[in-house]
């Protein structure tokens, strides 16, 4: 066996008892490994609809086979479980250390199901399990707790205070990377397991290895010489969006009732450059580091993402920076994603400012907010209740027009209401409203390519597409920036060029080729290596043949498999939607197109994704993704 | 006196973000900026997105138009995601 470990354990945290989990080189072939593989590990285990805080709701953390390989970012592993946000499938992915560890230790993945009476971690070295007691690790941040865990050659994957409060969103940390999103972390709590170490010796076979290689310095090589990963992310990080975003009106404001933030330039990846950065830092095998270590009240901590300035920044209206990397500090140190975090504390600000929940907190009056996450992550006071997240507060309150969730998981900083296909991506994505599971388009409507944020046409076959590919590339174990080299520098350079201008306008017209591609990928049986690297580098791992086609029918077949998942979990197609707001409410007055046009292209997009009206994935497209067997 | 202000790489690589220069044509004020920083190619003002009072403007026309007294015009690099 090529690419893998070969195993899969199986612990049951009731019982203690470990055993291998089977899966077969067909299972591998098909579902490659991250969230895909792990998807079908849950519709096999769980067979039926089961609650998030449940004994048997389990835990699958997933490596894939270019998980700690030569290949470019790919320090990336997966945890997948029932949300306690969305009811529904979560998978989150993180850049930690803790994968490459994990397949060191001779294990490609784990499954913890059942629930601990005592408080526990897991311990794997060299292929020896063994179910520890977490007595003095309970109470601890996620620094502290990695730290008493053992040293440098160790892989750590922790929850801090809100895991174990069963917070609704709380994280879990390797390293300073977090799996946030979803809530993965109130399951661990739940199960009274604070977190996983593990390392080994074990070394993986490689198929090709000579060629692998060869093929993974190329793919180094072109990620270091493309403005994007190699200018843009290394020079300014993530962080170099908020701007661009604000122009664009993309900039999650005042809970979203506006795209752009009068105080945006004291919150920017420029600012954050010119009076915070220490130093770059990134993710294991990474040539792009877009990792920050910046400093924040005298203190060196980890830089934020665009997603987090946004939260709790202008979302906010909380224009000091150094209070938004504390506060982004303490997130990572009690385990909150500080998406939903920021979102649930904005919409609190905005139903206390409608006089629908007297809770005393003010946009732009942000001094108690330090204080709020340690009462969300302790469940005291409004923090129990925010501790919730914005559905559960507006099922309360009100306000679910405002309540900026999809199926429960709250949206990330891109408002939609300038980036239509970003509209469709949140309200049709398996995870719920998640940027990047919804495919990110984005990034073509404003961000890296210059295609109209404001006309949905041909947005369906393109969030389609993306969505697929952003599958699968997660599945493969790479970072999703492994993937710009798909966008042509030329377009990315040169967006005032009439050439490019043409493209950027033409590019909605093209939607149909796309969709069709989409549908017929055995007419994609080929490598362009110096586009898109994945498929070669998945070859050259594990031997399997892989193409262009059949690495975006894998991704396909992982999004159709999670969707009937969450059908199983009683989801409607109704629920494929947005807030209120983003549908009804202009953005701006005087512009009608300022609001996302959502029922049109949810109709282009079951169509085009072989779904029937009601967005069950039909008999035909399942056997066409050899999931026959597979049904709701 | 027209505000330019520098987002994103040309703003990083040329350690700039504010100028202050004389009303006139967006062509004549890309002039200006390379006369008080030469460092800056004309190939690369070229290639920035602009915006004006907060309008995104494009295509060959945007040089010849004019800015006045008061007007704010950006300048920013092509961005990425996150």
């Amino acid at each position: 066996m090529f690419g893998y470990a070969g195993k899969i354990a199986k612990i049951n945290l009731s019982s203690g008892i470990v055993v291998d989990y089977p899966v077969s080189d067909k299972d591998r072939e098909m579902f490659l490994g991250g969230k895909t593989l792990a998807a079908k590990i849950i519709y096999d285990s769980l067979q039926s609809k089961v609650e998030a805080f449940s004994e048997e709701n389990i835990i699958v953390i997933t490596t894939s086979p270019l998980t700690g390989s030569t290949s470019p970012c790919s320090s990336r592993f997966n945890v997948s479980t029932i949300s306690p946000l969305t009811g529904l499938l979560v998978s989150s992915n993180c850049g930690g250390s803790f994968g490459l560890h994990l397949r060191r230790a001779g294990y490609d993945g784990l499954i913890l199901c059942g629930k601990s009476q005592a408080k526990v971690y897991v311990d794997i070295t060299d292929q020896e399990i063994l179910i520890k007691n977490a007595e003095h690790l309970w109470g601890k941040n996620t620094s502290e707790t990695q730290q008493l865990l053992g040293g440098k050659n160790k892989g750590k994957f922790v929850i801090g205070i809100a895991g174990e409060n069963m917070v609704r969103y709380a994280a879990v940390i390797s390293d300073e990377r977090a799996a946030g999103r979803g809530g993965v972390g109130a399951v661990f709590g739940f199960k009274n397991l604070k977190g996983i170490v593990a390392s080994g010796k074990e070394s993986i076979e490689t198929f090709a290895k000579e060629d692998f290689k060869k093929h993974n310095l190329n793919w180094i090589k072109k990620l270091k010489s493309h403005i994007l990963t190699g200018e843009q992310l290394p020079k300014l990080g993530t962080a170099s969006l908020v701007s661009m975003m604000n122009f664009r009106n993309q900039l999650a404001t005042k809970n979203y009732s506006r795209g752009s933030y009068d105080d945006f330039e004291k919150i920017n990846g420029e600012t954050l450059r010119q009076d915070h950065l220490i130093k770059n830092k990134g993710c294991v095998t990474c040539p792009i580091q877009c990792g920050r270590v910046v400093k924040a009240y005298g203190k060196e901590v980890k830089g934020p993402e665009v997603e987090t300035l946004g939260l709790l920044g202008s979302n906010l209206l909380n224009n000091d920076l150094q209070s938004i990397l504390n506060l982004n500090h303490l997130c990572d140190e009690y385990g909150l994603d500080t998406i939903s975090f920021g979102s649930s504390v904005g919409f609190a600000m905005e139903l206390n400012q409608k006089g629908l929940w007297n809770n005393g907190l003010t946009f732009g009056d942000c001094s108690s907010l330090e204080e709020l996450v340690e009462k969300v992550a302790t469940r005291q006071g409004i923090g129990d209740e925010l501790a919730e997240g914005t559905k559960r507060i507006s099922d309360k309150y009100g306000g679910s027009d405002f309540a900026m969730n999809v199926k429960g998981l709250e949206i990330a900083a891109y408002e939609p209401r300038a980036a239509q296909g970003m509209g469709l991506g949140y309200a049709t994505a398996n995870r719920g409203g998640c940027h990047l599971n919804g495919g990110y388009l984005v990034v073509l409507e404003g961000l890296g390519l210059d295609v109209s944020g404001k006309k949905a046409r041909g947005k369906a076959a393109y969030a389609i597409f993306f969505q697929d590919l952003m599958e699968v590339v997660s599945s493969g174990g790479t970072c999703l920036f492994s993937t710009y080299s798909l966008l042509p520098e030329i377009l990315v350079k040169n967006p005032n060029n009439n050439l490019v201008r043409f493209i950027n306008k033409a590019i909605p017209s093209f939607g149909w080729l796309v969709g069709f591609l989409h549908n017929h990928t055995g007419l994609m049986s080929f490598n362009i290596k110096g586009i898109l690297p994945h498929p070669y580098s998945i070859q050259s791992v594990t031997g399997f043949k892989t193409t262009i086609g059949s690495f975006i029918k894998t991704g396909e077949r992982g999004y159709n498999l999670e969707r009937i998942i969450n059908l199983r979990q009683g989801l409607k197609g109704s629920d494929d939607t947005l807030p209120k707001r983003l549908t009804s409410e202009l953005q701006r007055a005087d512009d009608p197109d300022s609001k996302v046009k959502l029922q049109g292209m949810i109709k282009d997009y079951y169509k085009i994704r072989g779904w029937d009206e009601q967005g069950v994935p039909t008999k035909r497209k399942l056997k066409k993704l050899g999931l026959e067997d597979y049904s709701v | 006196m027209i505000t330019v202000k520098f987002f994103g790489l040309i703003s990083v690589d040329y350690n700039i973000r504010q100028l202050h220069v004389k009303e006139g044509t967006v062509r004549q004020v890309l002039n200006e900026i390379r006369h008080g920083c030469p460092n800056i190619s004309e190939q690369q003002l070229l290639q920035v997105i602009m915006f004006i009072n907060k309008q995104h403007i494009s295509g060959n026309k945007r040089l010849s138009v004019v800015l006045k007294d008061g007007d704010e015009l950006v300048l920013i690099s092509p961005s990425s995601g996150g």
